[in-house]
């Protein structure tokens, strides 16, 4: 319990509709409030801080809107402020959906709230290769809040790749979501976040994928921020020789606050993470990055590197940035940078010496940066959409 | 290792290596000085403050300011956020001030306790030369031999004059060197002394760069602190020679609370070597030290630290707890402040020395090396907060874990909105000495300013069996091997050290490797 802490009315609101008996993350929530500043892991994104007002639960219908990004084929199941709306009538072989049980909890206490207020835990298990992408909606308006729980489970050397876009149209919501991934032995995973909402809106997204041996989980994100954005993913090593891929990219403008943190645990040996995030910063952007690399004693010969670099094109902007390593084994190689700096005005001069106006040259040299996050994606098409988003992007910045 | 410990030994190997070697395994500086001493009654409350500062003789508006801190410390909370791991200290439990019986100041070598110069003997400080200490009719005229040190400055070797301050427990016992010194202007004298000879220029830094309330450790430091160094260089002044302090604590269950604080006027440069030892002994011993430079325009301080305090017994049992507050002001345009730090000892560390970068083009620089073995946990680092101008950092880190210890670098790079043209460069690196040790890097990075370039690297590594298997394979034995990889891997921060310390810290970094391959 916290000395002193003294409750806002969205705090009281939000501990009010958790049910009296048997809610754990009710408890949790009524000894600590939401998380603040004064959270090392949130010190920087202050949720609490975001959220004082009282918010009623949203309704369960969305005005409805063109994708974020289209997919080729995609199996796409819409969720309207946290309902499922939308569904597929009837799912490709290799897919089913079920609604899923109890779950541990997790130390952060957003997602256990999102799990027991969410509608249900929707399960979606694939066995084999779905050749189809899985496309994730998730839709909100208004100024309601509402939660959202989904477990993809990857069967034994299943094969599939997910899009989450996390789009929202007017409107003074908070959105609160936890994803769960499972991946069985020698399974692969290719999983995008696509987020873009509007200025008042306050939004969590929470993940935590399991590898067992020889799984691949692979991860891209792009980000644009909004009142307060937090998009967290964490993934524990389980099975030796598991791989895991996390990139991204946010880009911010306005007043506008995107915060990526990953926690990667290696309990096994001979794992891999590889870590790169971009981030360009225009007006009063701000910008948090926070890994960390998490090495147990058991894990010898584990590989993992981590690299952050922010590109502030304002002076208004922020970028504030924790790259953490754990170790605890002494095999093991595991290396961090972070780098954080203004467009390379040489750069600029040759290009503008070539004929280039500024706005131009200034585009290329932000686009050259952002790319390399999105290198590891294999389906040209997708990555060629998500530079259609940072070209319009940039166009309205210049 | 365990061969010696055993006592079998290798044909070829000389027996003067064995002794060497055995006597390395075990701290050195772990013996205990019999002499009396007064003592303020056990525990801390308001009296002890009072206490304190009347033994101190010291002026109303120091005693005042030390109630305020004490104050204000009795509502503050032990911080936990640092990756260590000590039972709860009962603060009551401890000794707040404790002087040799014979009071602080001596009118000649005679009335120094014996036990007392023995002591600093046995540190391989250069008191012992009777003419030197202070209060000896022309010991500032004497051309010193500074120190005597076995290890440093053999045949040939110029040696370079150091003027010492040491303290003893609680006091300042002895300041060398203080006439030359006088000569040039410096003003370099235990804290206690200072207040009384030049309370206005203590009055108007002391807590400058340091508030009463910083922290809990620095806040209690205030209320209790016993003596330290006070440094001040005029303006323009190269100080002649390094102004070096060694601390030890001797009596059981004391706290040491030093104050430290230099001030560097206009254009002026000194350099400041800072020992520490302690005996060995099975209780937790607390050491919460402040330090406060303030450089004013053009002027550097060039502080170095070589941290030796019993670091507790191969279980982890004893050793000292050593929570320090070091911070540097860079006031004014165009000052430097360059920490180095050789951190070997206590059981525990929280330390971070910092730099505030508030002056157009000022420069910090912080060379770390810091080695856990044992049941060691270290938790230290540096902060650079750039609010000046042109204003630039440089952290160079190297932690070395062995044992069953714990080690963590965490530092912070902040630039403020107005903080034109910053420029930091940070590397940290850690090395793995054995399998049961953790090596943790928390680097924060806040940067307010499109101008600003920050680099940041780390890496985690163990040493590389291919060059340890090349230098043994050229007659090195392991632990030779071992500890001619670690000099390399900790040269940056080597050759930022003045050169007899630096011969010191690299005999430092053999003994706490000690035991630890093998």
């Amino acid at each position: 319990m916290r000395p002193n802490h003294q409750f806002t009315e969205f705090e009281k609101a939000l501990i009010a509709s958790m049910p009296a008996e048997g809610s754990e993350a009710g408890a949790i929530l009524s000894g600590t409030g939401l998380p603040s500043r004064r959270d090392e892991r949130w010190k920087w994104t202050d949720v609490r801080a975001a959220l004082r007002e009282e918010k009623q639960s949203s309704v369960q219908s969305v005005s409805s809107r063109a994708p974020l990004l289209s997919l080729d084929q995609p199996i796409e199941f819409l969720f309207a402020n946290g309902h499922l709306s939308q569904a597929p009538a009837g799912l490709p072989e290799g897919l089913t959906l079920s609604r899923g049980g109890d779950y541990p909890l997790f130390r952060e206490n957003l997602p256990n709230i999102a799990t027991e207020k969410a509608e249900a835990t929707y399960v979606l298990t694939v066995s084999g290769k779905l050749d189809r992408p899985i496309h994730l909606r998730f839709l909100s308006e208004g100024s309601g809040m509402h939660h959202t729980s989904v477990q993809v489970v990857l069967e034994e050397g299943a094969e599939a790749s997910i899009v989450e876009s996390l789009e929202g149209s007017d409107g003074a919501w908070f959105a609160n979501g936890v994803m769960r991934f499972r991946l069985a032995k020698g399974a692969s995973l290719e999983r995008l976040i696509l987020q873009q909402a509007h200025d008042d809106a306050v939004q969590v997204h929470f993940a935590m994928a399991n590898l067992a041996a020889g799984a691949n989980f692979t991860q891209g994100t792009l980000g644009f921020g909004s009142k307060l954005c937090r998009l967290e993913t964490q993934v524990l090593h389980e099975g030796e020789g598991a791989r895991a891929v996390l990139n991204g990219a946010y880009l911010l403008s306005g007043r506008r606050h995107l915060d990526n943190t990953t926690d990667v645990g290696h309990t096994v040996p001979g794992c891999v993470t590889e870590e790169l995030y971009k981030g360009v910063l225009a007006d009063k952007g701000r910008g948090v990055f926070q890994g960390r690399f998490y090495v147990a004693r058991d894990a010898q010969k584990t590989d993992a590197r981590m690299a952050h670099n922010a590109l502030l094109l304002s002076d208004e902007a922020e970028v504030d940035a924790k790259p953490e390593l754990m170790i605890y084994a002494d095999d093991v190689q595991c290396a961090h940078g972070n780098t954080a700096g203004a467009l390379d005005t040489e750069a600029l001069f040759y290009m503008r010496q070539r004929g280039l106006s500024e706005a131009q040259a200034r585009a290329m040299l932000v686009q050259a940066f952002v790319v390399e996050a999105f290198g590891h994606i294999s389906n040209e098409d997708v990555k060629a959409r998500l530079m259609v988003l940072i070209e319009t992007w940039l166009e309205a910045q210049s | 290792m365990s061969q010696t410990r055993e006592t079998v030994v290798k044909e070829g190997i000389d027996q003067a290596t064995v002794e060497m070697t055995r006597e390395l395994e075990t701290y050195k500086h772990g013996f205990i000085t019999n002499i009396e001493s007064e003592k303020a009654p056990k525990g801390l409350t308001e009296d002890t403050v009072r206490y304190i500062s009347a033994k101190k003789d010291e002026p109303q508006w120091m005693l005042d300011w030390r109630l305020e801190a004490f104050a204000r410390w009795k509502e503050m909370d032990e911080p936990t956020w640092a990756h260590v791991k000590y039972p709860a200290i009962n603060y009551q439990d401890h000794y707040y001030y404790s002087a040799p019986k014979s009071g602080s100041k001596y009118e000649s070598i005679d009335d120094v306790p014996p036990e007392i110069l023995a002591d600093f003997e046995k540190l391989g400080i250069p008191l012992r030369e009777a003419e030197v200490l202070l209060g000896v009719e022309g010991a500032g005229q004497t051309p010193g031999e500074a120190r005597t040190d076995a290890g440093v400055g053999g045949e040939g070797v110029a040696r370079q004059k150091v003027a010492v301050d040491a303290v003893f427990d609680s006091v300042s016992v002895a300041t060398t060197f203080k006439k030359e010194l006088e000569k040039a202007g410096v003003i370099f004298m235990s804290i206690s002394e200072a207040i009384r000879e030049h309370p206005e220029l203590v009055k108007k830094y002391i807590g400058s760069v340091v508030p009463t309330s910083d922290n809990f450790f620095a806040t209690l430091n205030t209320a209790v602190f016993s003596d330290g160094t006070f440094v001040y260089v005029p303006p323009g002044v190269r100080c002649p020679m390094e102004l070096s302090t060694y601390f030890r604590i001797n009596e059981a269950n004391t706290g040491q609370f030093e104050r430290t604080l230099i001030v560097a006027d206009k254009g002026s440069y000194v350099s400041y070597l800072e020992g520490c030892t302690a005996p060995m002994r099975d209780e937790n011993q607390l050491h919460a030290a402040v330090v406060e430079l303030v450089a004013l325009e053009d002027a550097e301080i060039k502080y170095s630290t070589v941290q030796n305090w019993y670091p507790g017994d191969k279980d982890g049992k004893g050793g000292i707890y050593n929570f320090v507050t070091k911070r540097g002001d860079c006031r004014e345009a165009r000052s430097k402040i360059s920490w180095t730090q050789v951190e070997t000892g206590s059981a525990v560390t929280w330390k971070y020395p910092s730099c505030i970068l508030r002056g157009d083009n000022s420069v910090g620089e912080f060379y770390s090396i810091a080695i856990t073995n044992n049941h060691q946990q270290a938790d230290t680092g540096t902060k650079m907060i750039h609010l000046g101008r042109n204003t630039t950092s440089r952290i160079i880190s190297k932690g070395i874990a062995a044992g069953f210890s714990d080690q963590t670098y965490r530092g912070l790079v902040s630039v403020h909105r107005k903080a034109e043209g910053v420029r930091n460069f940070t590397q940290c690196d850690s090395l793995l000495i054995g399998d049961q040790c953790g090596a943790h890097t928390v680097p924060y990075i806040e940067a307010k300013n499109s101008s600003a370039v920050l680099e940041h690297e780390a890496t985690t590594s163990r040493l590389s069996e291919d060059q340890l298997f090349y230098c043994m394979q050229r007659g090195l034995n392991e632990e030779e091997a071992v500890s001619l990889l670690v000099n390399g891997f900790c040269k940056d921060v080597l050759q930022q050290l003045p050169m007899e310390f630096a011969v010191e810290a690299q005999k430092l970094l053999e003994v706490s490797l000690e035991g630890s391959v093998g």
